[in-house]
């Protein structure tokens, strides 16, 4: 039997993600969030102006021959502008066998240029990017990313810290419920005399229900949203295409409970035998409106 | 209802382009290559080649020199040639005298018929020393390949063949004040004085100084204060001495550790995470994405062994050829193909209970581990037991009279290497056999274990004499140290033939015949000190096909670039 002070003094990467989802289901009461369920794919939605929106991120994966591994990615995502919403990441993951660590953290930027609604509808997306190669959070596929990138440890990894611009294309449209988004990315390291690196990354969504119910309910139909992603490597400058590529593809659920967080899950399958055959991505999401003009609570 | 239709198709567009990706494998015949390490080279690794390469340390040049700048008005003998195996070729410093490249060739016969890049080592079974001394006019034994062996790797460090330095700054400083450089024990005063000397006078105006440090003299480097130092030769802060005011043994320090630098450096091709990429092996293992080193929390052993079951149970894998890659330096294919294949298996393969050599189990991977291809231990392979018997007849080295601990250590020179505390030792157990002197043999880590003038490396080497489940009980361990030698990595081992601690193999199917032999003989209880490796070792003529060209199909480019 170990003492509660020895148990209390050991590392337990694991309750991570749980405390932090506990430490925001206590502070955001009111919370609201109506969120598609992507993982990877950027829709065309912005955040609402004054609204922030928080989202603990988790991505399971046990790669071929290598050491499992969770990632976790906390997100807080500022509705600056009704045309500019603008997003913190802080990354960190934990390997089996070796260590918990910190990767490292993205500022991104989108702006909507056309506000009124179109069939197709564009968002300009502009991040940079300070993590090292021992990130596992797989928020995006580029070039030539591959399953040997995760046989590294932490310690070789977080040795090779990466500052990276990236820039989306975000295409969405919305008809009868569906979402259909498809992004084009590009990624330049700005360490090194690298070449461009392209991705892309493709959702849908719908729904299960249009019509909201007449009374109030959590596991109602329309609460609850399916869709699929599909995302890789487009190689780089130097081979643009698919060779020594990665691709995934995978179902997703998002359920928004009324009044409360939006609960995701995806299981994505790697496609080829440069990905990683299966991974597991989770997210908890919360909305938390006009955050700076709340009256205080006494 | 428009919108609708045309959502559905989107939807179904989606879900085919993830089925045709994953029905055509699409873009995973090719895995991503790895990007090169290109780390900017420090301030002391450059100085340090310069040093290595500087020929007037040297015991000839200082006693034949006008002036430390000026050049030598006739060059030591012993480097006007270099011994090849096809003959003689003339030396790459010829008129000058010995330095470090002498026996540690790089590029110097690139492309020379009968020579061609070296690992870091010479041409010939022991290399010649500048003077005949206590009897030897050669080395006792051939020059290690430098190239890797300072790799990071678990446990300790340990150098030459019978690891009498602990680290590289011992062995520089030993090499550059020792009998390599033509310096007898006792002269270990006027060798320091030497090195000291060339330090404190040299003007930077020799042609390796406008080569590789921009015409700037050591004093200027080593105080490292003038503006006219670029960045990538000023020596860290710490480190500057003002060589004018500084002590013999401080500018030798300050020269071993540069040098060290520099032979920390000497790596063979990896990428920016240390994982190797220059062999044909290191892209079979990239293309087929299998781990090119051990996870985290993984031993070496443990690597070795889960690439074993890896490549046991591959069915379709990608082989090697030449769209992958080709060899500069080399007249043969670039390929890791079946037969390569083959002879990884029974490389990786550990043999259950051996009575014969049926099995196709080298067991290699015991002591030569992926991906470093060496422990950095010691074992008796029998190879000095080979050279004795052949010398004395077989079964002579069975009977070698070997003093115990207490008798060899109060007999110090009638037994131990000479030392400067012993210039007249014998060293009766690190020479050839001859069959002059019957007495004459090559116990290799047996000299240094113990040894009360080799004190650096003691504590490491108990632990790995005396490591858990080893008997020390006796002379603690001392008979486990006979006839034990390091264990060389097998990187591009054809860039550093001939092969052992004493040069006596040419080829890959002697060396794998070597093996046969001498596990033969530790089955029959014929092997002196034998290792317990050899228990799961099982070959036999068919399988030295497979493992030569698993060994050749190690070899890179290696230029020093």
């Amino acid at each position: 039997m170990v003492p509660a002070s020895q148990w209390l003094q050991q590392p337990r990467p694991y309750l991570l993600f749980p405390a932090l989802l506990f430490m925001v289901l206590t502070v955001s009461l009111r919370a609201r969030a109506q969120e598609r369920p992507y993982f990877v794919t950027y829709s065309q939605d912005m955040e609402e102006p004054g609204n922030l929106e928080i989202s603990l991120k988790g991505v399971q994966g046990t790669p071929k021959y290598g050491n499992s591994f969770l990632s976790q990615t906390m997100e807080l995502e500022y509705g600056a502008q009704a045309w500019w919403t603008t997003e913190v990441y802080l990354e960190g993951q934990h390997t089996s066998n070796d260590s918990t660590i910190f990767t490292g953290w993205r500022w991104e930027n989108r702006i909507r240029p056309l506000f009124r609604e179109h069939f197709v509808n564009p968002v300009l997306y502009v991040e940079y990017e300070n993590v090292n190669a021992a990130d596992r959070s797989l928020l995006e596929v580029t070039g030539h990313d591959s399953i040997s990138d995760f046989y590294l440890s932490n310690a070789q990894g977080r040795s090779k810290i990466e500052r990276s611009l990236e820039l989306k294309l975000i295409l969405g449209s919305n008809f009868k419920g569906w979402n259909v988004s498809e992004n084009f990315i590009a990624e330049k390291d700005l360490n090194e005399s690298e070449a461009w690196e392209f991705g892309y990354a493709v959702g849908m969504s719908r729904p299960l229900r249009l019509a909201a119910s007449g009374k109030p309910c959590v596991f109602c139909r329309q609460n609850f949203a399916l869709g699929a992603e599909l995302y890789g490597g487009l190689g780089d400058l130097n081979g643009f295409g698919l060779k020594a590529t990665s691709h995934y593809f995978g179902p997703a659920v998002g359920f928004n409970i009324p009044h409360g967080p939006t609960i995701s899950f995806s299981p994505n399958f790697g496609l080829n035998d440069n990905s990683v055959g299966r991974i597991y991505r989770f997210q908890v999401s919360y909305e938390v409106q006009q955050i700076f003009s709340r009256p205080r609570v006494r | 209802m428009a919108a609708a239709k045309r959502a559905i198709p989107l939807g179904l567009l989606l879900l085919c382009c993830g089925v045709a990706i994953f029905w055509t494998n699409c873009g995973a015949g090719d895995a991503p290559p790895f990007k090169t390490d290109v780390d900017a080279a420090p301030a002391e690794d450059t100085i340090g080649e310069r040093l290595f390469i500087d020929t007037r340390f040297a015991q000839y040049f200082a006693t034949h020199m006008t002036g430390v700048n000026q050049p030598l008005a006739v060059g030591d003998p012993v480097v006007a040639t270099v011994n090849t195996p096809s003959g003689p070729l003339p030396g790459p410093f010829a008129g000058q005298s010995i330095n470090c490249r002498s026996c540690h060739f790089v590029t110097e016969f690139t492309g020379v018929p009968g020579a061609g890049n070296r690992t870091y080592s010479d041409f010939t079974t022991r290399s010649p020393i500048p003077l005949p001394m206590n009897g030897f006019t050669q080395t006792p034994r051939n020059a290690i390949h430098m190239v890797g062996s300072l790799q990071s790797h678990s446990g300790p460090t340990f150098l030459h063949f019978d690891g009498e330095f602990a680290t590289p700054e011992d062995l520089v400083e030993a090499t550059l004040t020792g009998r390599n450089f033509g310096w007898a024990p006792a002269e270990y005063q006027q060798a320091l004085a030497q090195v000291a000397l060339v330090i404190r006078q040299d003007d930077g105006s020799s042609q390796l100084a406008q080569a590789r440090t921009n015409g700037l003299s050591y004093s200027t480097l080593f105080l490292g204060k003038e503006s006219s130092i670029p960045p990538n030769l000023l020596i860290p802060v710490a480190d500057r001495i003002d060589v004018q005011n500084a002590t013999d043994e401080q500018i030798l320090d300050l020269v071993a550790k540069c040098i060290s630098t520099y032979m920390g450096d000497l790596l063979f091709k990896h990428d920016e995470f240390g994982r190797f990429i220059g062999s044909p092996y290191d892209v079979f293992l990239r293309v087929n994405r299998l781990p090119l080193q051990p996870q985290a929390g993984q031993t070496t052993a443990q690597y070795n062994q889960q690439l074993y079951q890896i490549v046991l149970g591959l069915g379709n894998p990608t082989y090697v050829d030449g769209s992958y890659g080709s060899f500069k330096y080399h007249a043969q294919p670039f390929q890791f193909g079946p037969t390569e294949l083959a002879g990884l298996k029974i490389f990786l393969k550990a043999a259950s209970g051996a009575t014969d050599g049926s099995q196709h189990a080298g067991n290699c991977a015991a002591c030569h581990q992926a991906p470093n291809f060496s422990d950095f231990l010691f074992h008796n392979t029998g190879v000095s037991q080979q050279e004795y018997d052949s010398v004395n007849g077989t079964g002579a080295f069975a009977n070698l009279a070997i003093p115990s601990l207490p008798v060899r250590n109060q007999n110090y020179d009638l037994y131990l290497p000479a030392t400067a505390n012993h210039p007249n030792a014998s060293e009766t157990f690190r020479r050839a056999a001859s069959a002059a002197i019957p007495g004459y043999a090559d116990l290799g880590l047996w000299n240094v274990y113990l040894n009360p003038d080799m004190p650096n490396p003691q504590v490491s080497l108990q632990s790995v004499v005396c490591a858990t489940g080893q008997d020390c009980s006796v002379d603690q361990g001392l008979g486990h140290t006979i006839a034990q030698f390091k264990t060389p990595t097998l990187r591009d081992l054809e860039d550093s033939e001939p092969y052992f601690h004493n040069g006596s193999t040419l080829t890959f199917e002697d060396v794998v015949q070597f093996y046969i032999n001498s596990s033969q003989l530790a089955r029959a209880g014929l092997l002196r000190n034998p290792p317990p490796e050899f228990k799961a070792m099982s070959l036999s003529q068919s399988d030295v096909a497979a493992l030569a060209a698993f060994l050749k199909s190690l070899t890179e480019d290696y230029d020093d670039n």
